[in-house]
């Protein structure tokens, strides 16, 4: 009795703990785990994942989840670790900074043929420590440029246009600035130059980007080419006078042409308040500095604009043309340690066939990463006009893997005046130095082998 | 009384030969017992603080990516500035701040909601569901409820404001962010505080409470010389629970301002550091470890000065 209590006893301790595990359970083997940082897609995902199950009837269900983008790296981490993960929406940003380890090489399948080249070439990357050849790991769905969007109305009431230069937008920004202090009789109130979704913080990339790509890129446009350089050319450093001028051009931005209560907004509500000059017959933001994802939330009766913030006197590069900050935008890849990799690659398939694809297109505004599906949107088409601008990559996309970055909190403190251009130049450059040694070895990954 | 005395000694040597033949619970199944907790706090707290303190010795950015051992380099790397905007000591006045203003204001509110709510009126028990009622809508819940509040365009503070031809960015500006995330804090939690108070409310026998009124004592030094001296118990145990509760406190934080405008706290900068896949993931492993060394260090000077108070009361 005496031994059989004991025997009890250890089973007891011992199932109790299991079961608690056990409770927490495990990635099954008919559900495709799906995580996007891209909610405002939903609706075509669930399209995807509707198709997919019907041709999976070995699947039970598809488990989409989307987390926003503040989130998503803690979310995207713990899954990983947990294996509840098979697809997931990725961008170049954590492409470069570590989540190409979690990528499984996508398989040709037919609709890549039809994808242009560009695209191609985006989504493949070369490591040398692994020595081969560049192999495509993740599949771009779209693209993405940092602009300002502009009333067209409110532009034309105050007899303003498009501006080209650093001063023409200053005068710009200015015009409206004195309209917030000293309004117009009979032209529409206006409450702040500029709105943007300042508390988030995040969105405040989208204004430093603009400006990097203007005065980087046109002053010293060999400045990120260099970077695995930097031991021995000294003219990159990120508290030198060009990056001074950045951190500064930016702060005037903040200061002056951002009204301080928008310094409490929330990113979710800045393109509705955007958009809502119309509706109100009380126009009040005449523009907005965003990243093109937000297209498809702007729901304004009044005519839209954008342009490239022009950032230089002369920002006309060396093609003739301007300089426009995009980034790849989200991009879909197979979970290297996934048991359905089969599976995922098929739904990433379904997701790029040409009606479901053209559907995205047309809902996101972005344009058509395919040859077979056009982006026919005035807007998208004027905003990525290859006959204008030069799309160059953005600075927080293409820093190489673990180096500093300037972070969101940082720009806005010092749009909001709380620090100085230099102290931010000097943060950044300290940082760069100590911490030289976790990215050097990093810093030749790249899309094509040289 | 020798024969009470007799008796009462016959019992205890009774009592003593019963516990020795026949324990009252078997010790296997005492072990069984406590072995699932054991394992749970090994499994989940002390195993993940040994990882973490081994993390804290290298320059480890994540599952997969390669890692070396840096010795005591992160231990002294983390204080230096890595952002211009908010650093470790920054946040760590942010910490005492907002862990100060929450403790001392929730504190007192609760206990005052808890002697009212404790009187004996009509709709007392939908008052106390009431006031508990922030408590269990949950972090996001309260978060985002509060951020539509105190949306500077057109929240209904912001019309308020406006009224008055005055406007704020509430949230993103600076003192007043700090302000507000507290006023959040205290709202979301008091109701726990005034649990417990009532609990311990409810402990005190009425009879001590009428002795002193046929003393003469009044409401205020009824209070203060009668209910409050009782409640001490109860009183360290919710300044235990607000003290620890305030300074690893981040996710209300997160939600309402993601730490912006000066609301970074300690615990919510070792998060955001913790979960940027580009940062040195030793180097929050180490703020953990100072952290958890700071939290222990005030919670200890907290026990000493509480013990120190009760003694002085006895004495």
């Amino acid at each position: 009795m005496k031994r059989f209590a004991k025997i009890l006893c250890a089973l007891l301790a011992a199932i109790l703990p299991l079961g608690a595990f056990a409770a927490c359970g495990g990635a099954a083997s008919d559900v495709l785990y799906v995580l996007s940082f891209k909610p405002e897609y939903d609706e075509i995902f669930e399209e995807v994942n509707q198709i997919f199950l019907d041709e999976h009837p070995e699947m039970s269900s598809v488990d989409y989840r989307t987390v926003d983008t503040n989130n998503y790296n803690s979310v995207f981490t713990s899954r990983i670790q947990s294996g509840y993960l098979d697809v997931f929406t990725s961008e170049v940003t954590y492409m470069m900074q570590g989540s190409n380890n979690y990528m499984e090489p996508l398989e040709h399948r037919d609709y890549m043929d039809d994808v242009k080249d560009e695209y191609l070439t985006l989504g493949s990357f070369y490591d040398p420590s692994e020595g081969g050849e560049a192999e495509l790991l993740t599949m771009p769905i779209e693209r993405v440029a940092n602009v300002v969007y502009y009333n067209k109305d409110i532009f034309e009431e105050y007899g303003l246009s498009e501006p080209t230069t650093w001063e023409e937008f200053c005068s710009v920004c200015q015009t409206f600035s004195d309209a917030t202090k000293y309004p117009v009789a009979g032209k529409s109130r206006i409450e702040s130059p500029i709105i943007f979704g300042a508390r988030s913080e995040w969105p405040a990339m989208a204004i430093l980007n603009s400006v990097v790509a203007d005065v980087i890129g046109i002053n010293q446009p060999d400045f990120f080419d260099e970077i695995v350089n930097y031991d021995t050319n000294t003219n990159i450093r990120f508290n030198n006078a060009n990056w001074v001028e950045v951190f500064e051009k930016t702060q005037q931005i903040g200061t002056d042409y951002v009204d301080s209560d928008i310094y409490g907004l929330d990113y979710s509500f800045a393109a509705t308040y955007f958009s809502i000059g119309n509706t109100t017959n009380n126009s009040w933001y005449p523009m907005m500095i965003d990243g093109t994802w937000v297209n498809s939330q702007i729901t304004a009766e009044f005519e839209v604009g954008a342009f490239a913030l022009p950032a230089v006197s002369d920002p006309t590069n060396a093609e003739g043309k301007k300089n426009l900050s995009v980034k790849t935008g989200a991009t879909l890849s197979v979970f290297n340690r996934s048991n359905k990799k089969d599976a995922a690659q098929d739904y990433i398939e379904i997701f790029f066939r040409d009606e479901i694809y053209q559907k995205f297109v047309d809902f996101a505004k972005t344009p058509s990463v395919k040859e077979t599906v056009e982006q026919t949107d005035t807007l998208v088409n004027s905003i990525f006009d290859e006959n204008k601008y030069t799309f160059v990559e953005a600075y927080d996309s293409r820093m190489p893997r673990y180096f500093p970055l300037v972070s969101a909190s940082e720009v806005v403190a010092l749009m909001k005046g709380q620090i100085t251009a230099q102290t931010v130049a000097d943060t950044l450059q300290n940082q760069v130095e100590l911490n030289k040694v976790d990215w050097q070895e990093y810093t030749q990954l790249s899309h094509t082998k040289s | 009384m020798r024969t009470i005395k007799q008796e009462s000694g016959g019992m205890r040597t009774m009592r003593k030969s019963r516990l020795k033949t026949t324990p009252l619970v078997n010790p296997y199944v005492a072990i069984a017992a406590t072995l699932p907790a054991l394992l749970s706090i090994f499994v989940l707290a002390m195993l993940p603080a040994v990882i973490n303190l081994a993390i804290s010795f290298t320059d480890y950015h994540g599952v997969g990516q390669p890692f070396e051992f840096v010795g005591f380099e992160n231990f002294v790397r983390v204080f230096q500035v890595q952002n211009a905007a908010v650093g470790v000591w920054d946040s760590l006045l942010n910490t005492l701040v907002f862990s100060v203003c929450v403790v001392l204001i929730q504190q007192p509110l609760s206990l005052g909601m808890a002697l009212i709510v404790n009187r004996k009126f009509k709709g007392r028990s939908f008052f106390r569901a009431l006031y508990f009622m922030p408590t269990i809508l949950g972090v996001s819940v309260v978060g985002f409820t509060w951020q539509l509040m105190f949306d500077p365009v057109s929240g209904p503070i912001a019309t308020l404001l406006s009224r008055f031809g005055t406007s704020s960015a509430l949230l993103g500006e600076e003192g007043l962010s700090m302000a507000l995330v507290i006023i959040v804090a205290i709202w979301a939690n008091f109701g726990y505080a005034m649990v417990i108070y009532i609990a311990g409310l409810s402990n005190i026998s009425e009879d001590v409470r009428e002795a002193a009124q046929l003393d003469g004592a009044g409401s205020f030094k009824l209070f203060w010389y009668v209910t409050l001296p009782l409640l001490k118990s109860t009183l360290a145990i919710n300044f235990w629970i607000s003290i620890s509760g305030t300074l690893s406190m981040y996710d209300i934080i997160y939600v309402l301002t993601n730490g912006a405008a000066g609301t970074t706290t300690l615990a919510l900068y070792i998060f955001k550091l913790a979960t940027n896949s580009s940062s040195n993931q030793g180097q929050a492993a180490v703020l953990y470890i100072y952290f958890s060394v700071f939290v222990t260090a005030v919670m200890l000077i907290f026990n000493f000065l509480f013990r120190r108070k009760e003694k002085e009361v006895k004495a």
